[in-house]
């Protein structure tokens, strides 16, 4: 009983939480309201909801994210859980959380700069904005990929990746480029999600009886 | 008896059981699970399975929680923190004896 079989056993539970596709559903509909948004500034940038949204962008993105978490529960605790049961996590008590919280801090400061200098300094011909998102996406599907040793993470990252580079050297703009980046990494997300859950419950078929067996 | 069969010798049982060890190991990598994951995972029968799970419970091992989830039964188990320590233990005299073949 070594490291290696722990660390695989602890793999096997992290892709049990990405078995079901659940995950990519609830991303996925975030990033179709993210789309919205984006269309509803690039198209009506004066409008009354246009402003609206601007106004309150933090406080959607938060809701958002919130969305995604109630989602994901309601969905997991109605498909997953009575089919092939329930884990939780453990929370690492020795963890490395100071040195994540600054990676992400770092990352996120150097994203923010990168942004606002290209933002105030936009490079001819090119669109920023959905460009960075592709990165961004390949670089968050990339991780989770590695993390999870699951491929269509991986295929994720490259179609991130390759909108993103589409989408900055098309000439549409960045609004319209933000709308088709979100809009069309939504759909792939939430096909997969679908294509996966669809197999999951196939495989899986719900219980007879009301019990988690014992 | 040289000291590395002796280490052998002084492994903890309830844990060096194969079915228990495999439970032991997916427990000690999470918070919690419940009967019909740790059932999925170790391909055990329910009535195997209960029974390991109760030896554990017996030796202070893993804690097991009847609950429900809206109106659905739930068994909840996690090691225990001296199952924590246990597993360490065995996997240390395991690793001891391995090396010193």
């Amino acid at each position: 009983m070594n490291a290696d079989t722990l660390n695989k056993t602890h793999l096997r539970a992290i892709q049990y939480w990405f078995e079901d596709g659940i995950v990519e559903i609830a991303v996925g509909v975030l990033f179709l309201l993210l789309a919205g948004y984006f269309y509803v500034d690039a198209t009506q940038p004066d409008s009354l909801l246009a402003n609206l949204l601007g106004g309150l962008f933090v406080l959607l993105l938060v809701s958002g994210w919130y969305l995604v978490g109630w989602i994901i529960k309601l969905l997991k605790e109605r498909l997953t859980y009575p089919r092939t049961g329930y884990v939780a996590f453990r929370r690492d008590k020795n963890s490395q959380k100071p040195v994540r919280l600054a990676l992400a801090l770092s990352v996120g400061a150097l994203m923010a700069a990168m942004f606002a200098t290209l933002a105030l300094n936009p490079p001819l011909g090119l669109n920023f904005m959905p460009l960075g998102s592709g990165l961004v996406m390949a670089l968050v599907f990339g991780l989770i990929g590695y993390r999870t040793a699951l491929p269509r993470f991986y295929l994720l990252a490259a179609f991130g990746l390759v909108l993103g580079a589409g989408l900055g050297l098309s000439q549409i703009g960045n609004g319209l480029g933000m709308t088709a980046i979100y809009a069309l990494m939504a759909l792939a997300l939430i096909g997969t999600g679908l294509v996966i859950l669809s197999r999951y419950l196939r495989q899986n078929p719900a219980p007879a009886e009301a019990s988690d067996g014992q | 008896m040289d000291n590395s069969l002796r280490a052998l010798a002084e492994v903890d049982r309830v844990i060096h059981e194969p079915a228990r060890a495999t439970l032991v190991a997916i427990l000690y990598t999470l918070e919690s699970a419940d009967f019909l994951y740790l059932q999925r995972e170790t391909g055990l029968t329910k009535g195997n399975l209960s029974a390991h799970l109760s030896k554990l419970e017996g030796a202070g091992y893993v804690q097991v929680e009847k609950t429900f989830r809206g109106k659905i039964p739930l068994t909840l188990c996690a090691l225990t923190g001296s199952g924590r320590k246990a597993f360490d233990e065995y996997r240390q005299k395991l690793k001891e004896f391995v090396e010193s073949q």
